[in-house]
């Protein structure tokens, strides 16, 4: 196994911020992914069971466009499943293991929220192919996010417990979920050179708005909280959830690395 | 929950027909699950979806009776074979 990212080096068409931007968003792309794909049958009910394993795999398509447009020549496996721990761009959010069906759900909530604000500051991003692929994706996003917001509000109705239960999921969830927009190694110099319309912190307060507004649409008190928890993800640190899931995710590889379905 | 009947059909070609049922909390919620559940492949490119609750249901004494009509199931072959008996 070969460290890939090494900033720059063997590149190819990325600049080296363009790529930590980019690896910054596939690799959150394959760890969610997977995870939805470990809740594949446990679902609250079966229609919910298959949209979720639906929108997982949805993300694990980004990812594997994301990791086509990192490494237009090179090996795209070895990209996803052969680097370092510390040369992986996720954050936290995306590798801490999942222990209820509603930290999916709010992880679901709180991630496709970040992904309409993110692929739109990549709309007409300088990078080669990127700004066609936001487009595309953008279309799926607004399936995803009009699934949870539906599925938010619709809780938000069904009583005490459904309301307890999100709004304890969201409360675990969204303190790691402010590492999402932490930003990427050279993040000033991607938005000067136009890989993506604005610096992190405007998306995270697009984010912000956006979510906050949804709560409030469902009645939802929720703490905003003051830190991130786990920070360091787009830097290349990993937080305790991650050994056990790269060792789950790249099981196949691990075994053997010229697999191919 | 409610449960829905989902129709699918591909423009241009066949009628609706029946893929399957669902149960969803709503119908705006019962269209976003039917979409993932009978159409992730692109089976359909129109979709309806319906609440059972609307169907209207024939009482089965209603139909039984046209079981055995065996004079509608006439597809000409007995007038066709005596026509061409006369013109042997």
């Amino acid at each position: 196994m070969s460290d890939t990212t090494a900033a720059g080096a063997g590149a190819g068409v990325l600049s080296a911020p363009a790529r930590e931007v980019v690896l910054g968003l596939a690799d959150d792309e394959i760890c969610l992914g997977h995870w939805y794909a470990t809740w594949i049958g446990l679902g609250p009910f079966l229609e919910e069971d298959l949209a979720f394993t639906s929108i997982g795999q949805d993300e694990l398509g980004h990812a594997r466009a994301l990791f086509a447009l990192a490494e237009p020549d090179g090996d795209r496996d070895a990209l996803a499943y052969g680097r370092t721990a510390g040369a992986y761009r996720c954050c936290a959010l995306v590798e801490q293991p999942v222990s209820a069906w509603e930290d999916l759900f709010a992880r679901h909530l709180l991630y496709d929220e970040a992904e309409v604000v993110r692929w739109e500051a990549l709309r007409r991003s300088s990078v080669p192919g990127l700004g066609s692929l936001a487009e595309r994706v953008l279309v799926e996003e607004s399936f995803h996010t009009a699934h949870a917001r539906g599925l938010f509000l619709r809780l938000m109705r069904g009583g005490d417990t459904a309301r307890e239960r999100v709004g304890n999921a969201l409360a675990r969830q969204l303190p790691l979920a402010l590492g999402l927009f932490e930003p990427s190694i050279g993040a000033e110099q991607a938005v000067a050179d136009g890989v993506m319309a604005e610096p992190f912190s405007a998306q995270a307060a697009r984010w912000r708005e956006r979510l906050e507004a949804l709560f409030d649409e469902g009645g939802l008190s929720v703490a905003w909280p003051t830190a991130v928890a786990e920070p360091g993800g787009r830097r290349g640190v990993r937080s305790d959830g991650w050994q056990a899931l790269f060792e789950e995710m790249t099981k196949v590889y691990a075994l053997d690395p010229a697999a191919r379905w | 929950m409610r449960t829905y009947e989902v129709f699918l059909r591909k423009s241009g070609r066949d009628p609706f027909s029946h893929a399957g049922s669902l149960d969803a909390p709503d119908d705006e919620l019962a269209v976003l699950l039917a979409r993932e559940a009978y159409v992730r492949r692109g089976e359909g490119d129109e979709m309806w979806v319906v609440d059972r609750a609307d169907i209207r249901h024939a009482d089965e004494a209603l139909l039984g009776p046209n079981a055995d009509k065996p004079h509608r199931h006439n597809d000409g072959s007995e007038v066709a074979e005596h026509r061409k008996a006369q013109r042997a």
